[in-house]
Order: structure tokens, then C-alpha cells, then sequence
């Protein structure tokens, strides 16, 4: 019989994000994360070879920061070599290097937690997966943690969505967790589990609004700045602006361009500057994320130096122009009409893509996301509006980890994984 | 004959790049690389052809590694330029009235191997030694270096680890305390009641 106490103490939660991993026992008070990512050992120079642990040389690829960072420099083709396996949080089934590089990441997560105590029985893995994995990823995520069980002690796995984690973190029952990522925005409809025909996803997120920063900075001069995602991630940060309203943003920031010019440090000797006539700009990199529906934001389109599209990742479309407002409206109206205003009434949005602040003095046309997304809501559905509750999570990077951990802990033992519901332990011994 | 000296001095110091030791009656001491050079100054109004060779077997007693004799154009006439090369003794014509472009060397030094040989392994063992000692105390320290440093990573490692561990041990007993907001929590309430 498993207590509650070896529960307490060996629940092991992972959470495959796109950008990163985060993982750790459920006694840690925050997880450990490393880049989901990881460097194949291919094409090495000879004397390179010899250099490396002949452990590592025979699984062929390294994962971990650190680790990666210490052979990138070994390996000539990095292109081809630097594996990152999650697109919009999705392997595909057949990307075998994919696959590899997450289970190292998996073996590396867990390699770092050894346990030594007697009554150790075995890890209860939670695993957090993205909203739109298709079912073949959980399949092979309980393969992945199979072949695993021969190094490492697991007794049991279970997988949950990512937003039914945020929610769980939140302590939130009833809400819709809007994810806002790099590469996608998720809208997930919550009522004591995931509603999954609730879900809409848009192909859009934090990577629209450093593409519309890079054109931005091409048309002030600096393409060379703008080839480097990294400057280009800075000077979005630093610039970005949520108007309350585009047109009324972009109208006070011609009349008043001096109150809008803004300088950006990257370097002790590069420096970005927003002259008069761009500063209007910096309220573009802020509304794509939320509405892309704009002449000022279109005309970018038009000259086809923006990507805006929808997508298909298994099995669910991903909407390139649909607003924030409308998705949310779009994924009430497919959870029973019965939940929907309890469901409406919590709306916790999480994720970098959120991540605005409001610089002092321009409150009057600049907002932060919880604001922007009210606006958006009174402005298509005034009654909706005045029931919903919006709010950021706290802790965006941990939420989800810390929400699979407590699911680990809960969950019942004796509830065994079904395909259908998506829900239980998939029990590694019994199986294998 | 100071002049001639002088020139002497300036064409092996400037334009053969030796380096000036000293003066020892007629002889003119140089140092080319471990190597030293003696030129004879051998200067005079009217030359006699045995004082000539006089002055060469003198000049070959000398313990160096080339040999020059130095004179005046009028000494041309008494040269045996056969004997010269057989000996190995170099020629310098030294003519005060073209300057410093007056000074010649008409026929080149051969080194002797016996005293170059001589100079050069006491010498040689000389710098071999300084140089290898600088390089053993060269790596001692870098070793000496490395080693610090590697013990100080593993002292303060395991200082590190002690302090986390003390830093961990304490909220172990009261290991309710992440469980409490978990228990708290609603989810787990309703996951429980799954069965």
C-alpha cells in the first residue's frame, strides 16, 4: 500500500514545454529546468572523439545546458545536429531524433534525483503534455518511460494536459486557462477536468510579436540587428506596447511622437533608437499578440513580410488572425450552457506571450494583458464581460509543473490509464 | 691609427651586427651570437711581410671562433691569399681616406670548430639549464595553481553541499508544510473522489 507520505515525497513531476523542460520531485519548491533541446554527436573530428566520455559517445547525443553548450562547439554542423524535438509542444510521430532527444531529457531529469532510502518503491511520474498532443504522444511517452524503467525505479506514469495543470496550480475548479506561448496561444475551457472539445488554439504568439519587431527594426535601418533573434526578443521586451485601443494609441502617439521615443541599450556599444516617426510602432508588437485584425498590421501581411496563417497539429486547427476575445468566445460556446457562466467567470491567462508591462505615465493608452483582454471582451460581448474575472497566474514558468505535481499526488492509484478518458496510471511493471 | 680602429669598430658593431667586447693591445674582442670574434688591428705606416705573418700566428693562438686580420690597403701587396684561406684567418682592408665606406672584408673568417665547439657546450649547458629550470618553475607553479584551485572547487563544493543539506534539513520533520497548501488544494479533493 502506497501512503500519502511516500506520495509527499516521490511524485515526480516533468513538464515538456516547448522552449523548456522543467522536472523535479514534489519536495522541491521550484523545478530545475533545462532547454528542451538536445546535440547529436554526429559528423565528430576524430580527436574530438577521444575527448568524449565514452558513455556519452555511444548514446550519441547530449541534453542539459551546460552539456550542450560544452559540444557545440565540437560538432560542424550544428544546423543539422542541434535537435529541438517540440513544435507547439508536438513530436511528430515519425521524428525518431525527436523522440530520442526526449527520452534523454527524461533519463537526464531523473538521473539527477538518485534515491538511496530503503523504502523506495518507485517514482510517480506526472507528465505534462501540451493541450494539442495527439493520443500517438502519450503512447509514446509510456514507451519512453518503459524502456526507462531498466535504469531508473518508476512505478507508475501518468500525462495531463498542460492548462488542466495551470488550473490545478491555481486551485482554480472552474476556468478557462488562456496559454499564451511562444509559438501558439490555448484556450482551454476547464470544469473539474479539461473540457478537450472546448479547446481553440491560435497559431499565433511571443514568436508574431518578435516578427513584427524584426520588420519594425528593418524599416528604421537595423536588419542587421534584426537577423538576431536574441536583440530582436530584447528590443520587444523593452518597447512592446498593449494599446487599450490601436487606433487611439496609434493617433495619440503621431500627434505626440516625443512622448513615444524610446532608446534600447543592447550592448555597451549597440543601441536601438525609435525615432519620431516609428514610435506609433511599438503598439504594433503589443496587439499582434492579442488581434493581428488591423490595416497597420495587415499591410505588413500584404507585402507577405508577415506569416499569418492557420495550422494543423494533430488533430486540432490553430487559427492564425482569430482575436484573444473571440477564441475565448469561440471555446465557451462548445462547453454546455449549463457551466458556461461558472466556467466564463474565472478567465487565468499564464505564459511569456502575456508578459506587458505599462511604462509610468502612459496608462491612458497602454494596458496590461488582463486589461487588454477585458476591453476586448466588453467590446464583443458587453454582457459576458461583466461576469468574467480575468487574472495572470502567479508563478507563469512553475505553474504548470507545480500543477503536475499535486495531480501525481491525487490522482488515485487504483484508477488505471484508460485511452479514452485520458486519465489514470499507466503502471511501467505490470505492462512490460 | 685611431681611425682606422674606429672604423673597424663601427663596420663589425654596425654592419656585421657583432657586439663590441673589448680592446687587448692590437686585438679587438667581438661576440657574434656565443660565438667570439678577434680582429687584429694591425695598422701601420710601412708594412714588413714577416711582421705581417707575425701577427697572423699571434692572431691564431687567440682561443676564438673567427679570426680576422685588419690593415691598410698597402698591406695587399704581402697578403698570400692561399694562406690566408687555408688558415681560416678572415681579410679586412681598412681605408681611413673613403670614411666609413672604406672597410672591406676581402676575405671571409672560417669558423674553427675546436674552440667554437668549446664555447658553445659550456655555453649551451648553460642556457639549456636556465632555461629548463625557468620551465620546471614555470609548470610547478601552474600545477601548484591547478591544484589549489581544484581543492578549493572541492572544498567549497562540499561546503556548498553541507550548507544545502543544512538548509534542507531543517523543513524535513515538518514535511507537511508543501503538503499542506497541496492537501488544500480542491483538485485533490475531487481527483481523490475518482476512483
Amino acid at each position: 500500500m502506497i501512503s500519502d507520505a511516500y506520495r509527499l515525497k516521490y511524485t515526480f513531476g516533468i513538464d515538456y514545454g516547448t522552449s523548456y523542460v522543467k522536472y523535479g520531485p514534489i519536495t522541491l519548491s521550484e523545478p530545475k529546468m533545462t532547454q528542451t533541446r538536445g546535440l547529436f554527436l554526429r559528423d565528430l573530428p576524430e580527436s574530438v572523439k577521444m575527448r568524449i566520455p565514452p558513455e556519452v559517445l555511444s548514446r550519441g547525443l547530449v541534453v542539459g545546458d551546460e552539456e550542450v553548450r560544452k559540444y557545440l562547439s565540437s560538432v560542424r554542423d550544428v544546423q543539422r545536429n542541434l535537435k529541438y524535438p517540440l513544435k507547439d509542444g508536438v513530436a511528430r510521430r515519425d521524428d525518431e531524433d525527436a523522440w530520442k532527444v526526449l527520452k534523454e531529457l527524461t533519463r537526464y531529469a531523473l538521473a539527477q534525483f538518485p534515491v538511496s532510502d530503503p523504502d523506495f518503491r518507485g517514482w510517480l511520474v506526472s507528465v505534462a503534455l501540451s493541450a494539442l498532443a495527439p493520443d500517438y504522444m502519450y503512447k509514446s511517452i509510456f514507451e519512453l518511460f518503459a524502456e526507462l524503467s531498466a535504469e531508473f525505479n518508476i512505478m507508475a506514469v501518468t500525462v495531463l494536459p498542460q492548462p488542466l495543470a495551470v488550473a490545478i496550480a491555481e486551485n482554480a475548479v472552474n476556468c478557462i486557462i488562456v496559454e499564451g506561448g511562444h509559438g501558439n496561444i490555448q484556450v482551454a475551457p476547464i470544469s473539474f477536468a479539461f473540457i478537450r472539445e472546448g479547446l481553440v488554439a491560435l497559431n499565433r504568439g511571443g514568436a508574431e510579436a518578435n516578427a513584427i519587431t524584426r520588420e519594425i527594426l528593418k524599416d528604421m535601418g537595423y536588419s542587421d540587428i534584426a537577423r538576431e533573434e536574441y536583440a530582436v526578443e530584447v528590443v520587444k521586451r523593452a518597447v512592446g506596447l498593449v494599446p487599450r485601443n490601436l487606433k487611439e494609441a496609434v493617433r495619440a502617439a503621431k500627434s505626440n511622437p516625443d512622448k513615444f521615443v524610446t532608446k534600447v541599450r543592447l550592448s555597451p556599444v549597440v543601441e536601438v533608437e525609435f525615432p519620431r516617426e516609428y514610435a506609433w510602432t511599438r503598439f504594433l508588437i503589443g496587439e499582434i499578440v492579442f488581434d493581428p485584425n488591423h490595416e497597420e498590421i495587415k499591410s505588413y501581411i500584404e507585402q507577405s513580410r508577415l506569416r499569418i496563417e492557420n495550422a494543423v497539429v494533430g488533430d486540432v486547427t490553430l487559427y492564425g488572425e482569430m482575436d484573444v476575445a473571440s477564441a475565448i468566445i469561440t471555446s465557451l460556446r462548445n462547453v454546455s450552457v449549463e457551466i458556461q457562466e461558472r466556467v466564463a467567470s474565472n478567465v487565468i491567462l499564464s505564459g511569456g506571450a502575456f508578459n506587458w508591462r505599462v511604462p509610468p505615465g502612459m496608462e491612458d493608452v497602454a494596458a496590461d494583458s488582463v486589461t487588454r483582454l477585458m476591453i476586448a471582451l466588453q467590446e464583443k460581448n458587453p454582457v459576458l464581460a461583466s461576469k468574467v474575472n480575468i487574472r495572470l497566474v502567479s508563478e507563469p514558468q512553475y505553474s504548470v509543473w507545480r500543477g503536475a505535481v499535486i495531480y501525481g499526488y491525487a490522482l488515485p492509484l487504483s484508477l488505471e490509464w484508460s485511452d479514452a478518458s485520458k486519465e489514470g496510471w499507466y503502471y511501467i511493471k505490470k505492462s512490460t | 691609427m685611431e681611425f682606422p680602429k674606429a672604423l673597424l669598430i663601427r663596420f663589425f658593431t654596425e654592419t656585421m651586427g657583432l657586439k663590441y667586447l673589448k680592446e687587448e693591445g692590437d686585438f679587438l674582442w667581438f661576440e657574434e651570437g656565443l660565438n667570439k670574434v678577434v680582429v687584429a688591428a694591425y695598422f701601420r705606416d710601412i708594412y714588413e711581410e714577416a711582421e705581417l705573418y707575425k701577427q697572423v700566428g699571434a692572431l691564431l693562438a687567440q682561443d676564438a671562433a673567427k679570426t680576422y686580420l685588419a690593415a691598410l690597403p698597402e698591406a695587399l701587396a704581402f697578403v698570400d691569399v692561399r694562406f690566408f684561406k687555408n688558415h681560416g684567418v678572415g681579410l679586412v682592408v681598412v681605408d681611413p681616406s673613403r670614411g666609413a665606406e672604406g672597410v672591406e672584408i676581402k676575405i671571409y673568417a672560417k669558423p674553427r670548430q675546436a674552440s667554437a665547439s668549446q664555447v658553445d657546450v659550456s655555453k649551451i649547458a648553460e642556457s639549456l639549464k636556465a632555461a629548463l629550470s625557468a620551465r620546471i618553475d614555470e609548470e610547478l607553479k601552474r600545477l601548484e595553481k591547478s591544484l589549489f584551485e581544484k581543492v578549493k572547487a572541492y572544498v567549497d563544493q562540499r561546503l556548498e553541499e553541507l550548507r544545502r543539506r543544512q538548509e534542507v534539513k531543517p523543513p524535513e520533520p515538518q514535511q507537511a508544510r508543501p503538503a499542506g497548501p497541496i492537501v488544500d488544494n480542491e483538485w485533490v479533493r475531487i481527483l481523490r473522489s475518482k476512483t
